[in-house]
């Protein structure tokens, strides 16, 4: 047999077992996992907790970003003006968010993001400002 | 570090995955990874790449950290390990493409292959440094697979480019006893070579 079809056929052979593998369920792979020892699966294991524990930090520092920026751009607007884009009714109800809003200072940052009630405000004050532009 | 495209998207799905589910889905894109290496090689585009171990972590890698970090979309139908392999196809195809010297904007670039780019045509005009090597794998293959008529019939049908769904049919048996008959191959396969060393 000439290299090529040789060759041909190992491909062929190659390619027939990643079709087998592909297909695979989980319970198949789960059963023959639990025959073998790999170490270097828990090895990948463990840098794939790490990499999603990195990334949920950067995660958390965008999202403290993206709030103080949203803060920062909505104190610069001024309470009173905010409170326009309320109906009475409306503003009634978010008076003591209001209040909360306004006492807030940039020392506050921290409890911002912790603060849910508070970024609920932020996202109706946000929402409503982008409807009146 | 920065947070991809699909990060968010792609977190709903990580965070209702089970270590047990990771664990499948590396081994089973581990073995796509040394299948898939061990072909390219055959037509001598992926040596002088990445092979081995050293291939197999590379490979494995980025197939998890480019959904972890949303850089690569993980599509709604795909399951963990599916999404993995596609993952890895398209970069060993890309390392293949870069060794073929062809220009980066014509790179092949897999964004929903099939299980069609599983198999590959082999140059004819390949390196022949290795076919030594080659005639004696496919022997053993053959000798592995003599005197077992659904082994035989098996090899026939891979010499003729048939793929699983054919293969299967030819044999009477569902797709998924092939995994049976490949793992008897790989096992006789296994004994004869380490007789022959």
């Amino acid at each position: 047999m000439k290299t090529a079809n040789t060759k041909q056929v190992l491909s062929n052979l190659y390619g027939l077992m990643m079709e087998i593998n592909f297909h695979r369920s989980h319970d198949e792979v789960l059963e023959e996992l639990n025959n073998i020892s790999d170490s270097n699966i828990d090895a990948h294991l463990v840098k794939i907790k790490r990499l999603s524990m990195k990334l949920k930090a950067v995660e958390n520092q965008v999202r403290f970003k993206k709030v103080i920026d949203q803060f920062a751009l909505l104190k610069s607007k001024g309470l009173d003006e905010l409170k326009k884009l309320f109906g009475p009714e409306e503003e009634q109800q978010l008076v003591p968010l209001f209040r909360k809003f306004e006492e807030l200072t940039k020392e506050d940052e921290q409890s911002i993001v912790e603060d849910q009630e508070l970024l609920r405000l932020l996202d109706v004050l946000k929402d409503k400002l982008d409807e009146s532009n | 570090m920065s947070l991809g495209t699909y990060y968010y998207q792609n977190q709903k799905k990580l965070c209702s995955v089970s270590d047990t589910e990771w664990r499948v889905a590396i081994h089973k894109t581990k073995r796509h990874i040394s299948l898939k290496v061990k072909q390219k090689t055959l037509s001598g585009v992926h040596a002088g790449a990445r092979l081995g171990a050293e291939a197999l972590d590379h490979y494995l890698g980025i197939s998890y950290e480019k959904i972890i970090n949303g850089n690569w979309e993980w599509k709604e139908t795909f399951s963990l390990a599916e999404q993995m392999i596609r993952i890895v196809d398209s970069e060993i195809n890309k390392e293949v493409e870069k060794s073929k010297t062809v220009k980066a904007k014509e790179m092949k670039l897999i964004s929903t292959p099939s299980t069609e780019d599983f198999y590959s045509t082999i140059d004819a005009e390949s390196s022949e440094d290795d076919s030594n090597e080659c005639e004696k794998q496919l022997k053993i293959v053959e000798a592995a697979a003599k005197e077992d008529i659904q082994l035989e019939i098996m090899l026939e049908a891979v010499k003729e480019g048939k793929k699983r769904a054919e293969i299967a049919d030819l044999l009477e048996i569902n797709p998924k006893q092939l995994d049976k008959l490949r793992e008897k191959l790989i096992a006789k396969a296994r004994t004869l070579q380490s007789a022959a060393v």
